[in-house]
This record gives structure tokens, C-alpha cells and sequence, in this order.
């Protein structure tokens, strides 16, 4: 029966049928009438507007009791409880109630206001996000300030704040309800593939810097909060449907679809439930760019030529020691060796790379998430105690770049959380896992497709064959290499074709990435944290303590980490407490102390106390002046200390001790090598990045001088934590209607921990006594000349102190009566000693100035809104392992109009983002971001 | 109020452009090179003086696109950009490489690639039954004008100063050349008269010297080493020049050409015998598995043997007849071994022949076939001789005629196809006398020298960097090395025209290298197609 009244509910919730009336004065707190205030039922769109004098009438289908919430302009926001049909109400209306007074509790795990939290956070509230010009609720947060987006691709984008990221932003947290959603392959969050509907959005908050004190060690840059909807407070059916296009000059104008339904009943006071879907549709940002990734100025005319968006191409060899191996190579067709000796005087020592495919031939760029998630919230007392249960899956298809370029198809997360809690506590165990579904590396693709035509050495022995035959025949060096290349590529297959569709199936299903580019995962981990607040009974002081554990299952099958032979497991575990206590220095006057501590410890590190210490000086309830200086700690990633992949250009080998030989792989050695008396195969572990290794720019500067003084030693030290030291200062203010809101802080990270491009040598010895002197080992230098080396990427932590620092001011007000206007700006910049560590790459990765301004009107007239924002961005230069390059600066503008129809309950919004058109891209190899152009009908939001 | 916001568009105008792209890109700039200068020289009348390598001979001949890659006129092409004048060349009139006197052929074909060696373009065009283009250059047809490029192919030093050396009347004599009959201002005109009239104001003097070496090696030391002999006009085309001759001889060419205050450059001769036309046919080739090697020292046993028997039976004392026969016992093992050459007879080996030591040279054109086929540089296996013997494996006595059968089936190689040591000591110190000579007087002039010694002798043993190339004198694959196992390619050319570059760069103060302006040799090819007309 119950749930037939629910189904009538949800079908017929829509249309009204006054039952229940209400009235009201709406008055300030002179008692002087507010007129114009807005009049809306809690959790649904149904409202009314006072009039002149301050009065108003409801009439609703509600039946009540039900909460109303009273807003004006220039007002804070007044809830009030109707208990019955009829009742007459009073509202008085607190004047200049502004963001600052909005309610934050990320910042000290405990809720309270945000002008007085001790350190700075950003806060989305549901106005803003009915407001915002972006395409959805997770792309405006990149208006807020300080924000970092790096737009990855359409659906995943990637927050930081600070500097220090890359799209594998393991120093930046998401939690969503209390629950991280890093995915477990990655050990960072893939944006809002698996998030949150907007619909069910209660607030985002936003705390830049580092949290680890309370939020352990992946809050290391910063974390993001997403709060849903309770079923208890916001109820029944309301959903959302975006269409639009895309435009992008090098994809053209597709179509977007992004629809999302959220519903929910509270069946008692005891008992609710809810239910998300949502699901998105569009195509990705095309990623075409074919400027060389090595060769400044290169074209797809040279020899070496490896595109950003090209792939394949790699694959690159220098010739003439192609040239000496076919000095000993039989030919099978005539028995001889297949270049005469000596032949390769005829061949220059260049680097030659093989024919890369586009790399919109190796993917369809669809772009698709499909999310759902459900609860069920049990109060067994009717009070703020619950028990609840919450499971969240997300699949889709989006791209992800990391070392390489990934086509993340089919991937699917989903994650399990119980938790009980009340006002003063709580407990949480939740479970995340993932599964890589039919997701493959597409460089790898382009490389493999290559090989299942050619394999390397075939390919460059028709080149080189062909090269060597030219010359005798009297061609010059150009044209041996047009007329070597054109034979090498005889029988390519063309993107399009059979034998290349059928050598693409069977490289993206394949995980063997010398044949094939499948990415495969199936890892997970179990996170469970409690958390009890003692203030209700202390009075002295409030106190929290809590904790954490985590246990992670890494689950590659040897693609990504060393776990070829079963699921790697470690666990690490922290516990915090803090105290705060405000003293009231005078009537106008407080101040309030916060001290925080954690104490963190992983199976494979030492234990670490992170502490925070904070003061916050508030006066007259309009200026807060805020100092804090805590330090944070991160632990390496998964990936820092398991990882073991060859990623084509270098081989990444993480560097948990156990880890090092658990990697291990025979190379080819050169002719050269072979004629010195080497043998035709060597094999090496990844201990040799960590134990004979030089720095690799170090060794491209000895070929270009012959000079051993050149080199340096790299040997990377095995990964330890990293710690950063942050102090920052701050003020917020309001100034009659103008709202300030200013920080700035500095840190400084030891031991940072980043990738290092050593260069292991085959033969010979780099630094045998461990001086960190190169040792003049001939044998070495010989390896070296003859390309006898592997490229690693290694996993440590520089020598050198990083430095960064920054400031931010926010400005908000209200223009030409009720215009919103409000503007920030952000200064970041990394103070870091290159020379003094070579080869080591902070990937700062942000500009040195943002600015940040948004101007709209909520209630322009009636049911009529418009926001416009702005953003500017500095160029910076890009650093990742996929490849390095200047970001140039770009300004872009989103806008949006919107019309509510109450009677339906809607909410009708033009918007367009990127409105200028100007494609721009935050990231080195993405695609460029081109413009959106979408109308969007709410109900019931 | 107003302000406040004013303020905050005057922050967003001011963030427009606070830095420059140029700032974060960590590419490096390319430093800007400074322009080419030509330093003290005056490079506005190039003469190129010298021989074959002068001329651009390439592949055993000389043809236009060869002369076109000749280094002068890669050096002349690099000066016209700081002030040089136009160089002309006596271009043949096509491409085969050879020449006619009215019609009878004076000079051979062009060799070509034919995918395994060097063979004549005639000769391959006709095993490919491919018509064979004929040869236009006729030597009797005087160019009757002077040219920048006075290099003559094979002139030797003294032929420099010879009148008459253009003299068509003289080319079947020997006496004159026909590649200058072609070009000689006057029949009675001399190289370097020819070369002086031209009044250079800068000029380069090359390989002087290494004709004076060069044919004595290449005939297998069949000349007579002339030290000692003053008088040019006696000897023969195949004959060590002395150096006293070879001292006064540039001595007074380098006074000539500087007497109108002309600069230049000057080169040393290199050790010719590391060249692939003495380096391609090592001289122990002679792969023998166990029971050859073990035949053919049976069989020099046998000889030893016989020729024992011989000389006692002449009244030699037995011991002394053991003694001198046992050089004759040569062992042979499994594997390499070196042949045996023809030296002269004496009183020490009286045979005339011998082993070759480890640094014997064999010389290109020697016969392949005859080694492989009629054991050319060991012994002529015939049924006659197995029967010899069989008879003396069975303890008998052969006869005189059949003991000569054996002595005769020594194969040894003749000395036309070998340098021996005394032959190569030769060629040495005579080479040596010309450096010291050119040296002193580039030392004494002040003129640009470039040490081509010590050059080839880097290429022959760890090869030569230039660019992304390392050159080496391997025939056919080294690349620096024409297919004539001698003179250069045109990629080997344009590395010597580099070392002209930067021996005037030391001397003169121009800047070839730190401009950039030096040849990339990769743009030079290695070889010339067989379908080049």
C-alpha cells in the first residue's frame, strides 16, 4: 500500500492541489516591513514572493508540517518550521547575512561558521550552483578561487590547488559523504565519474593547502567535500535534463546529453531512502596535435619525429647501429649476411622513428557516464542518531592521461559504505573498487598496431637495408632516408582498414604491452575512520579525537604494478585529536584557538605527527584575522612504490624495496656493444635505476660533448614521505556591502617526492664506490655511445627543499542595486634550486597569476536570472610524464540566462561555457577545450 | 563603492599580460651563428693546383658529375659567399668517365656498384645487355682556355713544372697527360705556368707528392725507388721520385704561386698504403680446413725435400742443404693462413719465394679467381703432382722431372700484385721525406696546411667523425673511399674540402666552422648510378 501512495506521489507530485495556507510578514530587525522576500518550501520549488509590505500568502498541496525558507536580498537566509494548515508567521530577517556567514565543516571536522574557521575554505552552496554558468555543478568549481582545473577531457577534470599536479593528483582529496573516491587503480579521484548528481548536491566545500593533520595523508594539497542530500530533510523527485553540443574545431559540434533524476522519501522518522541516476553523453575534446614532442619546431617531415597526439612514432632507433646488427644478420633469402661489413660507414648515427598513427584513429572519443547510487538511513531513536547504508556505482568512458594517453572505456567503480553517526560521532567503513573494463593505453595501441604489421627490427632493417642500397645506388643522405623510409613502410596499414581494425582488436584486448595495450585492473581498498566530538561534554575546551585505517589491494595482473603473481596488499592507519577553545576578549571580541595533531603510520614507513595550529581573531562579527602553521606529510601512492611499466619512453619502476626485482627484462644489446664482446642479451631489474644510474639529462649532454665531466650520478634514493610546512595568514572582512576574503601562506615541501628520468647503461659501472662521483668507466661511456641503456623513471624524493608560495584575494559585492559582482585573484609561485638537482621535475604545473571574476543577477526580474564568469589563466609550463610544454595564457568567459516557472516547478537555463570560443587546453597533450553550448530544465531543485 | 570595482577591473587589465610564454619554455635558444668572414684571405681568384683528387676523380675516372663534387669547387661554392669569383673546371663531356683520342679509347669507363664490387660501367651495362653510352671526351679537342681547376690525374710533382706535359704528341710516349692535353693553354705550357697566368689570389696545393708514390704502389713496387737519382727525365712512370727532386720541385711551385702575395693552402701526403686498394684483400685469406692444411704441408715436406736432394745432388754438404731447404718445410694450419709471395731470388732463397709477413700488402686488382680456383698465392695442385706425391709418401724416389713437377706447382704471388716489406719501407720513408718537406715550408710560408697524413690515418683505424657520419676506408662501405680503392667519393671529397675549411680558419682568421659553413658530407653521395649519363 505504501508503495502505491509513493508511486502516486512520484507521478502526480508535480501538479498542486491547495490544501494548506499560509501567511506571513516578512520584517527586519527594526521590525520594518522587507518587501520582495522569497517564500520557498524546503526541498521543493514551490514559493511565492512577499509583497511591498513584507506580507504573503502560500497556498501548497504540502501538507505540513514542512519547513519554509525566507530569503531577500541583502538578508541571511531565515528557516521556519509550519505545523499546521493556517498558521500565521512572523519572519525577521538578520540583514547582510552574506557566503561568510554560510556554515563550513571540513575545516575543523566540526560545523561552524565560515568567516571564523581557522583556515581558508571554499564553499559552494545550492545557490551557487543553480547559479553557476558551468556545464555542471563540478566544472563551477573551478570559479572559486585558487582553483586549479586540468582538463583532462570532457568528463574528468582534476581539482588542485597550490601547484604540484599533474592529472595523477595523489596529493589532492575528494570525499564524497565522508567517502574517498580515489580510485583504487590510481589512488587518486577520476573527477566526477563516480561523484555526485547535481540534483543531490547539498553543499561542496573546499579547503586548499594541506589538511593531513585531520584528514591524513592524501590531503596534502588540498580536499574536496561533497555533501548529498539527506532523505530525511529533502525529499520526493527531482531531476534535471541538459542537451546541447560541443564545439571544437577539430571534432566539430556533437551532441551532449546529461540527465539525472534524484528520489527521495522519508517513510517514517525512522527510515529513509534514496535513489541517483544519472547519465551523461557528449564527445570528447579531440586531442590532434601533431607538433613534435622532442624536436622544437619538428614536423612529421622528420626523421625522429614523435607527435604529442601521435602514436606510435615512439618507436624510435638510431640507424646505424641498426646498420652494425645487419652487418651480422642472416638473410634468410640468400643465406648472407644482409649488409655487407663495414656497411655501416654508409649509415648516419640518427635517430629514426617509426610512422605514428593519429590518435583519432585510435579512438572513437565518445564520452559517457552512467552513475547510480542508494541509501537507506535508519533513526531507530527519531533522533540524530543514524545508521546508514550507502552504495555508489559509476561506469563510463572518458580519457585519461597519465604516462600515456588512456581510453578509459567501460571502466566501472563502486563503492559500499556503512555508517552510524550522530551529532557527536561517527563510524565509517566503506569498500572502493574498480574494474578497468575495456580501457587501453593508446599509445601503445599506435605502437602495437605498428608491430603486428612490422615488428621493429623487420622495420628498421627494410629502412636501413634500403637506406644502405640507396646510397650505393648515389642517392644523398635525404634521399636514402625518403627512399629507406618509404620501403620500410610498404604494407602499412591504413587507419580504416581491415588489417588495421583487426590489429587494433587485438592490441586493445591484449594486456601485454609488448603486443598489446588492454589496461587491466580489478584493485580495491578498505577504508574505515571514526570521528567523536567530546564539546557537549567538556566544557573547557572542544575536543575531537579520531581515526583511520586503510588496507589497499593492488590487483593489476602485472599491468600497472609488479603483481603479476596475485593482488599486492599493504594497510597504514592514523589517529588525531583536536582541541579548540574561544575565549571572548570583549564584547566585540573573541579569538579562538585550534590545535590539531595526527599521528600516521604505513606498513612501510615510519610513523609521522603531523600537528596544525591555528588562531583566529574575530572582531565585531565583520573581520576575522586568521594564522595557522601546520605541517603534512603524504606517503607515496601505490604507484610510487609498486609500480612496474613500461611506458615506451621510460620504464617506471616503483620503489618499494620488495618491489625493485620483482621488475625484470631482457634488453637487446647493440651491434656495437656485441662487436666490444657484449653479449646479444642483457637483462636488468629495476634495482639499476636505483643503483647504476646517471641523471638522464645528463647523459644527453655527454653525447653532445663526449664529456664524462658531464655526467652525474643519479641512483635515485629509495621513496621516503614527503612533509610540507605551511603557514598561512589571513583576513575576511565585510565592508559595508564589499566582502573580503584574503590569504596567503607559504610552504615548504622536504623531500618531495617526484619521478626522476635516469638512464641505466647496460654495461659497466656508474658510481661503483659511492661517491656520487661518476666513475670513468670506459665500459660505461661505451654503453652509453652505443645506446646500450634503458630510460627509467624512478620514484624518490629531491635533494632540494621545494619552496611555494602564494596569496589569494576574493572580492564580492553587490553593484547597481542588486547585482552580484564578485572577482579574485590568486598569485602561486615555486621557489625551487633546478641546478641543484637535475633531471627532477616538481610539476608545479600552475600559473603564476589566475584571475577569477563572476557578475549575475539571480532575480534580474521576475523568475529571471543571469551569471557571467570569467576566468584568466597565466601561462605556465607543463610538466608530466606524458610530455612537457608551455601552457599559453588564455581568458575565457561563461554565461548563463535562466527562467523559473513555479507552477511547474522549473527551472529553464541557457548557458554557454567557453563563450569567446578561443580553444585553450591546461594541460600539455590534452585536447584543446573548445566551447559548450547547452539549455537545461530543472524540476524540483 | 565605485572605486572598489574600478579597482578590480583595473587587476584584471593589469593580469592581462604579466609574463611571456618565453619565460617558462624551457627549450633552449638557439644561439644565433655568427655570419661567415673570410678573415685575411682574399678568396676573389681561386686556383685549385694538384692532381687526381684535385681534378675530382672518382670510381677510376674523372666525369662531370664528379668534377661537379670535386673539392675545389665545393671550396669554391663556400667562397662565393664571402667574396669569391666565379671557378671554372675543364669538364669532361659526360659521364662515362672515359676518353678518346679521335677514336681510339685513351682512358677506361667509370667503375659502378654492380651489387657485389667495383666493375666497368661498360662492362655492366653489357651484362645487363643494356646499350652502353658512348664516349664524347676526346682528348685531341684543346679546351683552349685556362681554368681555376689546374688538377691533372696523375701528374707527379716534377710534372707540375714539365713543358710539354699537354703536348698531344706525347701521350702515347708517356711524356705528356691527356687529361692536360685537353686543357693546356699551349702544347708547350706547363701546370703550373698554366696556373700562374691566372694570377690567383688564393690557391690550394694538393696532394703533391703522392703520384711521386702512388704508381710505384699500385704497379706492386714493379718501379725502382729513384732516392738517390736526381734527374727526373730518367725515370719510369712506376718509380719512387726522389725527395731532393720532390724538396726543390714545391719548393719552387709554393715560391711561384706566392710571389704575387697570393694565400693558400697546402697539404701533406698520407701513408697511401692504408687505402682499400691495398687494405680490401687481406693477405691471409687462405682458409684451409684440417686436411688441406695438413696436405699442403705435406707437400712443402716434400718439397724441402726434393729441393735437398737437389742441392746435394749440386755438392752442397747435406747439413747446409737441410739448412737453406727448411725455410721451403712451410707449415700450414687449420684456419687462416698467409700466402706465399715471389720475392727476388738470392743466395738466401734461392726459390724466390716466401710466406708473407703479418704487414705484406696484396693489392687490389689481384686476380680473386686465380686464388680461389688455381691456388694463386700457395700451390697449383695437379694430378702429376699428387702422383709425385704419392711416390715419395710411399718412401720412393721421383724422378728429376717429377721432383720437378713439384718445386714447379709453387704458386707464390707475383710482385706486381704485392707490396713487400721492403717495398712498403720504400714508400714509407720517401713519404715521410715530402711531409717533412711540405711541412718546413708551410712552417716558413705562413700558408694554411692540412695535415691529410694524419687524417687518413684516423679514418683507416677508428674511422673519421663528420656530422652523423663515421667514414672509413672499407672499399665500397667505408664511404670515404671511391670504388677505385684510391681517390675519394664526393662525400669523401667534401670532408677534405671541410679540412681545407678549417686549416684556412687557423691560418687566416676566417670563420668556416664557427659559422656553421662547413659541408654536412651526408649531402655528398657516396656512389654515382650506373644510369647516370
Amino acid at each position: 500500500m505504501r508503495t502505491i501512495i509513493l508511486l502516486s506521489f512520484l507521478v502526480f507530485g508535480m501538479v498542486a492541489h491547495s490544501q494548506t495556507t499560509i501567511t506571513g510578514k516578512v520584517v527586519d530587525e527594526n521590525n520594518v516591513a522587507v518587501p520582495g522576500a522569497n517564500v520557498v518550501i524546503v526541498g521543493k520549488a514551490i514559493g511565492t514572493v512577499a509583497d511591498f509590505d513584507g506580507n504573503f500568502i502560500l497556498s501548497t498541496s504540502e501538507v505540513p508540517p514542512f519547513k519554509l525558507r525566507i530569503s531577500s536580498i541583502g538578508y541571511s537566509e531565515v528557516t521556519v518550521d509550519v505545523t499546521s494548515n493556517n498558521q500565521k508567521l512572523t519572519i525577521k530577517l538578520e540583514e547582510s547575512q552574506t557566503i561568510l556567514d554560510e556554515i563550513v565543516i571540513s575545516a575543523s571536522r566540526t560545523p561552524e561558521r565560515l568567516f571564523e574557521s581557522p583556515v581558508t575554505v571554499e564553499r559552494l552552496g545550492l545557490k551557487q550552483i543553480k547559479n553557476t554558468a558551468s556545464a555542471d555543478f563540478y566544472d563551477s568549481i573551478e570559479n572559486l578561487k585558487g582553483v586549479d582545473v586540468n582538463t583532462n577531457s570532457l568528463t574528468f577534470k582534476s581539482i588542485n590547488t597550490r601547484g604540484f599536479a599533474t592529472f595523477a593528483n595523489n596529493r589532492f582529496m575528494q570525499l564524497v559523504d565522508g567517502m574517498d573516491n580515489a580510485t583504487p587503480a590510481l589512488n587518486f579521484p577520476i573527477g566526477n565519474l563516480v561523484g555526485m548528481i547535481e540534483t543531490d548536491v547539498l553543499s561542496v566545500e573546499l579547503l586548499p593547502g594541506a589538511s593531513s593533520a585531520l584528514y591524513g595523508a592524501n590531503a596534502f594539497n588540498g580536499i574536496l567535500f561533497m555533501q548529498s542530500k539527506s532523505p530525511f530533510d529533502y525529499q520526493g523527485i527531482s531531476t534535471h535534463v541538459k542537451r546541447g553540443i560541443t564545439s571544437q574545431k577539430a571534432s566539430g559540434d556533437n551532441a551532449y546529453t546529461d540527465f539525472g533524476i534524484r528520489a527521495a522519501h522519508k517513510f517514517s522518522e525512522k527510515f529513509a531512502g534514496k535513489v541517483n541516476f544519472g547519465y551523461l553523453r557528449g564527445t570528447d575534446w579531440a586531442a590532434v596535435s601533431e607538433v613534435d614532442k622532442t624536436t622544437v619546431g619538428g614536423t612529421r617531415a622528420d626523421l625522429n619525429y614523435d607527435g604529442i597526439n601521435v602514436y606510435g612514432d615512439e618507436v624510435s632507433a638510431d640507424i646505424k647501429g641498426v646498420a652494425v646488427l645487419l652487418e651480422s644478420t642472416i638473410n634468410p633469402d640468400t643465406g648472407g649476411f644482409i649488409l655487407p661489413k663495414g656497411a655501416n660507414a654508409l649509415v648516419p648515427s640518427v635517430d629514426v622513428s617509426r610512422t605514428g598513427y593519429n590518435e583519432r584513429h585510435l579512438t572513437d572519443y565518445n564520452a559517457e557516464s552512467i552513475k547510480a547510487d542508494w541509501g537507506l538511513y535508519y533513526r531507530p531513536w527519531e533522533n540524530d542518531f543514524e545508521i546508514s547504508y550507502v552504495g555508489k556505482v559509476g561506469t563510463g568512458t572518458t580519457i585519461y592521461q597519465g604516462l600515456n594517453r588512456y581510453n578509459i572505456e567501460n571502466f566501472f567503480q563502486e563503492q559500499h559504505k556503512l555508517e552510524i553517526r550522530n551529532d557527536n560521532f561517527f563510524l565509517r567503513g566503506y569498500l572502493v573498487a574498480d574494474k578497468a573494463g575495456d580501457s587501453y593505453d593508446m599509445v601503445f595501441t599506435g605502437i602495437n598496431i605498428n608491430r603486428a604489421w612490422k615488428p621493429d627490427k623487420v622495420w628498421f632493417g627494410h629502412y636501413v637495408g634500403n637506406y644502405v642500397k640507396a646510397t650505393l645506388g648515389g642517392a644523398t643522405n635525404e634521399q636514402a632516408h625518403a627512399i629507406g623510409r618509404a620501403a620500410a613502410e610498404d604494407g602499412r596499414f591504413e587507419p580504416g582498414s581491415p588489417e588495421f581494425n583487426a590489429a587494433f582488436e587485438k592490441s586493445v584486448n591484449d594486456p601485454d604491452l609488448s603486443t598489446g595495450s588492454k589496461f587491466q585492473d580489478a584493485s580495491k581498498y578498505y577504508h574505515m575512520d571514526g570521528n567523536y566530538n567530546f564539546s557537549h561534554l567538556t566544557d573547557f575546551a572542544d575536543i575531537q579525537v579520531g581515526g583511520s585505517y586503510r588496507q589497499y589491494s593492488l590487483n593489476s595482473f602485472g599491468t600497472i604494478y609488479t603483481d603479476f603473481d596475485g593482488p599486492i596488499e599493504y594497510s597504514e592507519y592514523g589517529i588525531y585529536t583536536q582541541i579548540q577553545k574561544k575565549f571572548d576578549l570583549n564584547e566585540t571580541m573573541n579569538i579562538k584557538f585550534t590545535g590539531s595533531a595526527r599521528y600516521d603510520k604505513s606498513e612501510f614507513f615510519d610513523g609521522f605527527l603531523s600537528p596544525r595550529l591555528s588562531a583566529g581573531l574575530t572582531i565585531n562579527r565583520n573581520h576575522n584575522i586568521r594564522a595557522s602553521i601546520q605541517t603534512g606529510f603524504r606517503n607515496p601512492t601505490t604507484q610510487d612504490l609498486f609500480i612496474g611499466l613500461d611506458a615506451g619512453r621510460a620504464i617506471l619502476v616503483g620503489s618499494a624495496p620488495e618491489n625493485l626485482d620483482r621488475w625484470t627484462r631482457d634488453y637487446s644489446v647493440s651491434g656495437g656493444g656485441q662487436l666490444a664482446g657484449q653479449p646479444a642479451t642483457i637483462t636488468q631489474t629495476g634495482a639499476v635505476a636505483y643503483n647504476n644510474s646517471y641523471i638522464a639529462e645528463s647523459v644527453l649532454a655527454f653525447a653532445a660533448s663526449k664529456n664524462p665531466a658531464d655526467l652525474v650520478v643519479a641512483n635515485s634514493k629509495l621513496v621516503k614521505p614527503e612533509k610540507v610546512t605551511s603557514v598561512e595568514v589571513g583576513y575576511r572582512g565585510k565592508l559595508n556591502k564589499l566582502i573580503i576574503d584574503f590569504s596567503a601562506y607559504y610552504n615548504r615541501y622536504q623531500d618531495f617526492i617526484s619521478q626522476e628520468a635516469v638512464i641505466s647503461p647496460f654495461y659497466g659501472t656508474v658510481d661503483g664506490n659511492g661517491d656520487a662521483q661518476v666513475d670513468m668507466d670506459l665500459l660505461a661511456f661505451s654503453a652509453l655511445a652505443n645506446k646500450d641503456f634503458q630510460t627509467y623513471s624512478t620514484y624518490t624524493n629531491s635533494s632540494v627543499d621545494v619552496n611555494s608560495y602564494g596569496l589569494s584575494l576574493g572580492l564580492s559585492t553587490k553593484v547597481f542595486g542588486d547585482f552580484d559582482l564578485g572577482g579574485s585573484y590568486t598569485f602561486t609561485k615555486q621557489d625551487f634550486d633546478q641546478a641543484a638537482d637535475p633531471g627532477f621535475q616538481t610539476n608545479f604545473n600552475t600559473p603564476e597569476h589566475k584571475f577569477k571574476a563572476t557578475f549575475g543577477n539571480p532575480d534580474l526580474f521576475e523568475n529571471f536570472g543571469f551569471n557571467i564568469a570569467y576566468r584568466f589563466s597565466d601561462d605556465y609550463f607543463w610538466e608530466a610524464t606524458f610530455g612537457d610544454g608551455v601552457i599559453p595564457e588564455f581568458h575565457t568567459v561563461d554565461a548563463q540566462i535562466n527562467y523559473r516557472i513555479p507552477n511547474i516547478k522549473s527551472t529553464f537555463k541557457l548557458g554557454a561555457t567557453n563563450l569567446l570560443g578561443d580553444e585553450y587546453f591546461t594541460a600539455f597533450g590534452t585536447g584543446f577545450i573548445g566551447s559548450m553550448y547547452y539549455l537545461s530544465w530543472t524540476i524540483n531543485n | 563603492m565605485k572605486i572598489k570595482y574600478i579597482a578590480l577591473l583595473a587587476v584584471l587589465v593589469g593580469l592581462t599580460a604579466c609574463n611571456d610564454e618565453e619565460d617558462f619554455s624551457k627549450t633552449e635558444v638557439v644561439v644565433a651563428l655568427p655570419e661567415l668572414s673570410s678573415g685575411s684571405a682574399d678568396f676573389s681568384n681561386y686556383v685549385a693546383l694538384g692532381a687526381s683528387f684535385t681534378a675530382g676523380y672518382t670510381d677510376g675516372a674523372l666525369f662531370k658529375a664528379s668534377q661537379g663534387n670535386s673539392f675545389p669547387q665545393q671550396l669554391a661554392n663556400k667562397f662565393a659567399g664571402i667574396g669569391g669569383g666565379s671557378f671554372t673546371q675543364p669538364l669532361m663531356n659526360d659521364n662515362t668517365g672515359g676518353m678518346v683520342a679521335g677514336t681510339t679509347p685513351v682512358v677506361a669507363y667509370r667503375l659502378i656498384f654492380n651489387g657485389t664490387g667495383p666493375q666497368r660501367l661498360n662492362e655492366f651495362l653489357a651484362g645487363l645487355g643494356a646499350p652502353t653510352p658512348p664516349i664524347t671526351t676526346d682528348i685531341t679537342a684543346n679546351l683552349g682556355s685556362t681554368f681555376n681547376n689546374v688538377g691533372v690525374p696523375g701528374a707527379k710533382s716534377f710534372h707540375l713544372l714539365a713543358n710539354g706535359y699537354g703536348n698531344v704528341a706525347g701521350v702515347s710516349l708517356g711524356l705528356a697527360n691527356p687529361y692536360f692535353v685537353r686543357m693546356a693553354s699551349s702544347p708547350n705550357a706547363s701546370m703550373l705556368e698554366d696556373a700562374l697566368s691566372q694570377e690567383p689570389t688564393f690557391f690550394t696545393l694538393s696532394e703533391i707528392g703522392g703520384n711521386d708514390v702512388l704508381s710505384y704502389a699500385t704497379s706492386g713496387g714493379i718501379g725502382i725507388d729513384q732516392t738517390g737519382h736526381f734527374n727526373p727525365q730518367i725515370y719510369g712512370k712506376n718509380d719512387i721520385t726522389d725527395p731532393t727532386v720532390f724538396g726543390q720541385v714545391f719548393e719552387g711551385i709554393v715560391t711561384q704561386l706566392t710571389s704575387g702575395s697570393a694565400k693558400g693552402v697546402i697539404a701533406n701526403v698520407p701513408y697511401i698504403t692504408s687505402l682499400p686498394y691495398f687494405t680490401t684483400i687481406p693477405n691471409n685469406a687462405l682458409v684451409l680446413d684440417a686436411a688441406q692444411a695438413a696436405g699442403l704441408t705435406g707437400f712443402f715436406q716434400a718439397y724441402a725435400g726434393i729441393f735437398t736432394q737437389g742441392l746435394i745432388g749440386l755438392g752442397v754438404p747435406p747439413a747446409n742443404a737441410q739448412a737453406l731447404a727448411a725455410q721451403y718445410a712451410i707449415t700450414f694450419t687449420e684456419g687462416s693462413n698467409r700466402f706465399l709471395i715471389d720475392v727476388p731470388a738470392s743466395a738466401t732463397n734461392p726459390q724466390g719465394f716466401r710466406q708473407m709477413t703479418e704487414n705484406e700488402l696484396l693489392l687490389l686488382p689481384i686476380d680473386r679467381g686465380a686464388i680461389a680456383a688455381q691456388g694463386y698465392g700457395s700451390v697449383a695442385i695437379s694430378q702429376a703432382v699428387l702422383q709425385v706425391l704419392g711416390i715419395l709418401q710411399a718412401g720412393g724416389t721421383p724422378t728429376a722431372q717429377q721432383a720437378g713437377l713439384v718445386l714447379a706447382a709453387v704458386n707464390a704471388i707475383d710482385d706486381k700484385d704485392a707490396l713487400d716489406t721492403e717495398e712498403l719501407l720504400s714508400i714509407q720513408t720517401a713519404t715521410d721525406a715530402y711531409n717533412v718537406k711540405i711541412k718546413a715550408v708551410a712552417d716558413a710560408t705562413g700558408l694554411a696546411f692540412v695535415d691529410f697524413k694524419s687524417i687518413l690515418e684516423k679514418a683507416s683505424t677508428t674511422g673519421l667523425v663528420s656530422g652523423d657520419y663515421t667514414l672509413t676506408t672499407n672499399l665500397v662501405t667505408g664511404s670515404l673511399v671511391s670504388l677505385d680503392g684510391v681517390h675519394l667519393t664526393a662525400r669523401g671529397y667534401a670532408l677534405m674540402a671541410n679540412e681545407f675549411m678549417k686549416a684556412i680558419d687557423v691560418a687566416y682568421g676566417s670563420n668556416f666552422e664557427a659559422s656553421g659553413s662547413l659541408l654536412d658530407v651526408g649531402n655528398s653521395p657516396t656512389n654515382y648510378s650506373h644510369t647516370l649519363q
